[in-house]
């Protein structure tokens, strides 16, 4: 299943694909802002496997994070100063269907976005581990044919990039 | 380019395109289908089912047909039934999350039951079935419950002709016993008679026997004109007694001409009644009746409030919050402009083509500036027209209902009580009326009922079914040409009252008096006549003995008494002969002579 779910993409391509899912996981369905994130994943070179898996995971666990969003969605929504700007994007063609009015959506984006970095980094930190640990058993079980992990890890990121 | 429009390549990705539009379409409309059951059953709390539906993305229409609203009690019963329901939605507002309907009509819209029963549907899931257990006290009527009264004073009714007048009337009572006293008296002067007779018979053979040896019975024909004497006195005096007895039945036929007089007072005040209260009779006859009908209005009114409430509340988020910023106005996420209605309702167990327009219909009526509308007018005959206004766009709530059948058939009903006293109208033509506002908490309206040409039936049941009176109050009751009924509703929408008035208790009240007024001189004249005639029967029968035996008696006595005469005359004082008489009758060479 790890296998299947790092298939040969890098760990960046990983990383992204599971923080991607994490916001949307996180962020209620049924707005634009998850058919936007819908967009990002399907058009940058991500893992879908991971970022589908990381949406599940997130989804069931969003609720527990609900009254935490809504209080931070709340805050953010409630600021005096952005009323004006808010109202006015709010009175766009499409504007209802961004679903931002809604505190818990607002609130799940910010922290989905405000912890997306160290969640990209940790995961990409944990699946060029698991990468290096599955090479370096494949290296004791059979006669070592490839470089060493830290030259195919840099040709990965390169190819990536 | 060539490689590319070649048809080999075209007609197979139009023909998936194809497929792919009509599989779409089709999966639209299961899905829209769903959705709006969906949300119609979560509306009114009723089933729904549909069984087509059309989504058609060009036009903007959606078509639903054959859609039924079921009791979710009972599933086979369909409370209300629509052919087809088409709506045009606008495709602006859809961009700012707005399902607005500009057009819609429903055709084909039956409501097969009765109101009460159609809106007898539960709040929630397992709330009470009976729509007046929905919310609030049951309808209360005004004043004091009086009916009570005319229960009484039907009872006293019963009561009244019930009893046994004849036997307690004093002129036949008298009359028996006089009759039951005639034969005694009469045998004890016959018997005196018959005495007198003997011993005057007796006399007379003792006369006889004491003629053959005067000599000896020298005392006796002494003594014999005193016995003679006395015998005469009783026989005057038995003829005395029966002069006596004929006086005493003309005393007592002159008592019981009295005693009649008595007893026709008698019988006159014992079937006299008290009048009957005409508010009280106005409460027997209709409140009972009148009940139904406002539960239905009650009900009604507490639908309209309970589906759309005095406040709106913005449908609660699954989750979080929606946030209203500075300088939006709310608006409703769901507005049906204009729908068109036609269809058939029952009105009096008449069904009634019905046509208008339902306007201004949201979900959030105060977030719209316009109230919700409700025009309906009946098609045909009876014009029937029907106005309901949901005004959620001021500070209070105000839900108004107008009603006017100007000339409806009434059915036929009755009024009263099945198992003493009630009045059946006939059917006739009407008019009935009825506004009924609810402002804020505060309820308020009228309703008049006038009946046109009526014709009552009475019908006693029960224990008044004896009281010979349906015929004459029927006669009586043919006076009354038309019935007038007005209910004013009050108080809360959870606590209703009601007031009640109706010309029906004063002009039924008038002719039940006259009614019993004739019906109780009917039973007085009956009685007496009834009385009248057995006193004569007993009379005849008495005149008839008195006559026969005063014959027999004079006969009798007469014939004693000429007996007793001829004695009398016979053994006068006149007629005696001295001794010295004797001595010369006696023969020439008798010793004595």
């Amino acid at each position: 299943v790890v296998q299947a779910l790092l298939a040969n993409h890098s760990p960046h391509q990983l990383a992204a694909g599971f923080t991607l899912g994490m916001i949307m996981g996180l962020v209620p369905k049924g707005n634009l802002i998850v058919v936007a994130l819908c967009v990002l994943l399907f058009s940058f070179r991500l893992n879908k496997g991971m970022a589908l898996a990381a949406a599940i995971m997130f989804t069931l666990l969003a609720p527990y994070a609900d009254a935490f969003s809504h209080k931070l969605g709340m805050a953010v929504l409630s600021f005096g100063l952005f009323q004006p700007v808010y109202a006015s994007v709010l009175c766009l063609p499409l504007g209802p269907w961004i679903g931002f009015h809604n505190t818990v959506v607002t609130g799940s984006l910010l922290t989905g976005l405000y912890v997306a970095y160290p969640v990209y980094w940790a995961v990409r930190v944990t699946c060029t581990w698991l990468r290096w640990s599955m090479a370096s058993g494949i290296r004791r079980r059979e006669t070592p044919r490839t470089l060493p992990y830290p030259r195919n890890d840099r040709l990965a990121t390169e190819g990536a990039a | 380019m060539k490689h590319i429009l070649c048809w080999q390549s075209i007609v197979p990705r139009i023909l998936l395109l194809g497929v792919a539009v009509l599989a779409a379409k089709y999966a639209l409309s299961r899905l829209v289908r769903s959705v709006a059951v969906d949300s119609l059953q979560s509306a009114v709390d009723a089933r729904v089912a549909a069984n087509y539906a059309n989504v058609s993305l060009l036009k903007r229409q959606f078509i639903l047909r054959d859609l039924r609203f079921c009791s979710p009690s009972r599933p086979s019963q369909v409370v209300l039934q629509i052919d087809r329901c088409a709506l045009d939605f606008a495709a602006g507002p859809l961009l700012y999350k707005q399902a607005v309907v500009e057009c819609g009509t429903l055709t084909g819209l039956r409501i097969d039951l009765p109101l009460s029963a159609a809106l007898a549907l539960p709040a929630k899931a397992g709330a009470p079935h009976d729509a007046t257990e929905v919310r609030g006290q049951p309808l209360r009527w005004t004043g004091v419950d009086s009916s009570e009264k005319v229960r009484h004073w039907l009872t006293a009714l019963d009561k009244c002709f019930e009893q046994q007048l004849g036997s307690q009337l004093a002129c036949v009572a008298r009359a028996e016993e006089l009759c039951a006293r005639w034969p005694a008296q009469a045998s004890e002067v016959d018997a005196r008679a018959q005495e007198l007779k003997r011993r005057a018979v007796k006399l007379k053979q003792e006369i006889a026997a004491a003629q053959e040896n005067p000599l000896r019975n020298v005392t006796f024909f002494r003594e014999l004109p005193e016995e003679i004497a006395t015998l005469r006195a009783e026989f005057n005096r038995a003829d005395a007694e029966l002069e006596s007895l004929l006086g005493s039945v003309d005393a007592g036929r002159r008592k019981i001409t009295l005693a009649r007089r008595d007893d026709e007072q008698l019988v006159r005040k014992a079937l006299r009644l008290g009048p009957i209260d005409a508010e009280s009779l106005t409460a027997y006859l209709l409140r009972e009746q009148m009940k139904p009908p406002l539960d239905q209005v009650i009900a009604i009114l507490r639908w309209i409030r309970q589906e759309v409430p005095a406040r709106s509340v913005p449908t609660p988020c699954t989750r979080g919050e929606d946030v209203l910023f500075v300088g939006c106005t709310p608006t409703p996420d769901l507005l049906l402009n204009k729908l068109l209605l036609q269809g058939t309702v029952q009105i009096g167990g008449h069904p009634i083509q019905l046509r208008g327009t339902l306007s201004d219909l949201t979900d959030a009526p105060s977030f719209h500036p316009s109230p919700i509308r409700l025009r309906l007018r009946g098609a045909g005959s009876p014009p029937v027209e029907l106005q309901a206004t949901v005004d959620r766009t001021g500070a209070v709530a105000r839900d108004d209902i107008l009603i006017d059948c100007p000339n409806i058939v009434l059915p036929k009903f009755f009024l009263g009580h099945a198992d003493e006293f009630r009045l059946s109208p006939k059917p006739s033509v009407g008019a009935v009326s009825l506004s009924a506002r609810v402002k804020d908490e505060m309820l308020s309206g009228d309703i008049h009922l006038v009946q046109k040409h009526v014709q009552l039936v009475p019908m006693f049941s029960g224990q008044l079914s004896n009281v010979p009176l349906a015929a004459l109050l029927q006669e009586t009751l043919s006076d009354i040409d038309q019935i007038a009924i007005r209910v004013s509703l009050t108080g809360t929408l959870d606590e209703p009252r009601a007031a009640l008035w109706s010309n029906a208790g004063t002009t039924v009240a008038a002719a039940i008096e006259s009614a019993v007024r004739r019906a109780a001189e009917q039973r007085a004249q009956a009685l007496l006549v009834s009385a009248q005639r057995r006193i004569d029967e007993q009379f005849a029968t008495l005149d008839r003995l008195a006559n026969q035996q005063q014959a027999e008696l004079q006969v009798l006595l007469s014939t004693a008494n000429r007996e007793l005469q001829k004695i009398a005359g016979q053994h006068s004082p006149d007629g005696r002969i001295s001794h010295e008489q004797l001595g010369r009758r006696l023969p020439a060479g008798s010793l004595f002579r």
